[in-house]
């Protein structure tokens, strides 16, 4: 019985590894493009920084300010209520 | 406001990266088709006819806040007016919010206004988002 266990483990842990050494390419490539990718996110980012900053707060507030006078011209549709 | 209906693969997409509510442009389009919850991409829906004030696709949702308190989520958003000019907006009955950044312009969530809305000429329609609630919040 106790044979035919250790077979069995050997036997998985001989496939897991053959499954691992299968993807090693792969993973080289993988971690060629996450590196790749972590270099445009960062990029991305930095211009949603800039963006953000040469905009907020001020285009949200003038987005407010705008829906409250809005609100207040005499062609303002109001949705029916729900 | 209407209420807030979410789309179902809003909540998978947040977990999975889809979005950055952070810092991608959100945006508003109006649609007179009922969307449904299984919908997931813009392409799945039919803004409104672009022209006289409506740019195809909606407006920008002008982002406040993106941030958590005591571990709740809340993203604030400007309101959106449209206003119609040189003719009419419409009709509609929905306002779809959507990640105009994520590759596929995947959805977040719309409000049923109940019935068809047409702007005549020289009006104005804002949807309406609580600044203090939010438009959505995930705890």
């Amino acid at each position: 019985m106790s044979d035919t266990i250790k077979d069995a483990y050997d036997k998985l842990v001989t496939e897991k590894e053959e499954l691992l050494k299968s993807i090693e390419p792969l993973e080289k490539i993988k971690a060629d493009k996450l590196s790749a990718y972590q270099v445009a996110e960062k990029e991305y980012k930095d211009i949603c920084t800039q963006i953000k900053e040469k905009t907020q707060p001020r285009l949200y507030d003038v987005s407010v300010e705008i829906a409250a006078l809005a609100r207040m011209l005499p062609n303002h549709v109001k949705p029916p209520v729900t | 406001m209407a209420t807030f209906n979410k789309f179902n693969s809003f909540v998978e997409a947040m977990a999975e990266k889809v979005h950055n509510l952070g810092s991608d442009t959100l945006k508003v389009m109006l649609t007179n088709t009922a969307p449904v919850a299984a919908n997931t991409q813009k392409s799945d829906l039919t803004d409104i006819s672009a022209g006289n004030g409506y740019t195809g696709g909606g407006t920008q949702a002008v982002t406040s806040s993106s941030a958590q308190a005591s571990g709740t989520y809340k993203l604030v958003l400007a309101d959106v007016v449209f206003t119609a000019s040189g003719g009419t907006i419409g009709p509609f009955r929905y306002a779809v919010l959507y990640n105009d950044t994520a590759t596929n312009k995947e959805l977040i969530g719309w409000w049923d206004y109940a019935s068809s809305i047409t702007l005549q000429n020289g009006e104005t329609f804002t949807w309406d988002a609580d600044p203090s609630t939010g438009v959505l919040q995930n705890v």
